[in-house]
């Protein structure tokens, strides 16, 4: 059993880096960083400041940090976390408290880990169950996440058009005369 | 599994498990167990055990320390310190009570308190 399980019990302090291929139970605190191929069960008690990556993440002390499983991500009710989650299925129970950016669908490590840097002030909390269909079509999951990105580059060429068009409208009737001028001469026609 | 009952007082020692890789400093109340690799900073108030396989490049402070594994660097243990038959250790020992098994190799100095 010890060889497949890590634990780092009540008194025991780590900073630094923890990573590796087992399951880790922390009893005790982490500051640093997490990053397991296996499940990270942070125990009632148990006090991490870490960015942390497993598989699945089960919370039930308290978590200050970035979490990214490949998995899913939940928070039982004596859990306090602030920091985002990054998972394709994030439950959170009746009674946990959490502060965050939730992003759920596929994950991509790479883009996870910059939303995670930027996401701590978002005020979102989804609960699992209806989230990830919603999000499972790839199209939407795109527009979802990544909005700003493509919108940018799209409006600038969208700009210049428009701003030809639009001195053209005005046909015959005096391109330089005022708006009110405009409007009689139409009339008057 | 780690025992832990409900209110508060788990006992639940700590193992370092095979795969597990702890780059940095730990610091315990309690005894530690290590099966995979530390690098950096180890102190315990109690037990430190090194099994077999295990990969320590750290200094370390208990009050005993047991290698069978790997050690790389000094140790301070305020009651014993066992280099076990399988035991390698590279560093200097400073203890009370200093044991070196038949089949261990041991290299550093070494200081009992004499």
């Amino acid at each position: 059993m010890a060889a497949k399980q890590t634990v780092l019990g009540q008194g025991t302090h780590v900073v630094g880096e923890v990573r590796g291929d087992d399951a880790l139970v922390v009893y005790g605190r982490v500051e640093g960083r997490i990053d397991i191929t296996d499940e990270l069960t942070i125990e009632p008690g148990a006090i991490v400041q870490a960015d942390v990556q497993a598989r699945s993440v089960v919370v039930s002390g308290v978590l200050v940090g970035a979490i990214t499983a490949s998995e899913s991500v939940r928070l039982t009710p004596k859990a306090r976390v602030v920091g985002s989650i990054v998972a394709p299925k994030v439950g959170i129970e009746a009674g946990a408290g959490y502060r965050g950016r939730i992003e759920m669908g596929e994950v991509d490590v790479q883009r996870s880990q910059s939303a995670a840097a930027s996401a701590d002030r978002g005020r979102t909390a989804t609960v699992a169950a209806k989230a990830p269909p919603r999000l499972a079509s790839p199209a939407k999951a795109a527009s979802v996440s990544a909005p700003a990105a493509p919108a940018r580059p799209a409006a600038a060429p969208v700009a210049p058009p428009r701003a030809v068009s639009a001195p053209p409208r005005p046909t015959t009737v005096a391109a330089q005369a005022p708006a009110w001028a405009r409007k009689k001469a139409t009339k008057r026609r | 599994m780690a025992k832990q009952d409900k209110d508060g007082k788990p006992m639940a020692n700590t193992v370092i498990g095979t795969n597990i890789t702890i780059e940095g400093e730990i610091r315990g109340e309690e005894s530690l167990t290590i099966l995979g690799t530390v690098k950096g900073k180890v102190s315990v108030a109690q037990g430190l055990t090194i099994e077999a396989g295990a990969n320590v490049e750290a200094d370390i402070e208990a009050q005993s320390v047991s290698v069978g594994g790997k050690l790389l660097g000094n140790v301070v243990a305020r009651e014993r310190l066992e280099v076990r038959p399988e035991g390698r250790m590279v560093g200097d020992a400073k203890a009370a009570r200093i044991v070196i098994a038949d089949g261990a190799s041991f290299k550093g100095n070494v200081d009992m308190d004499v």
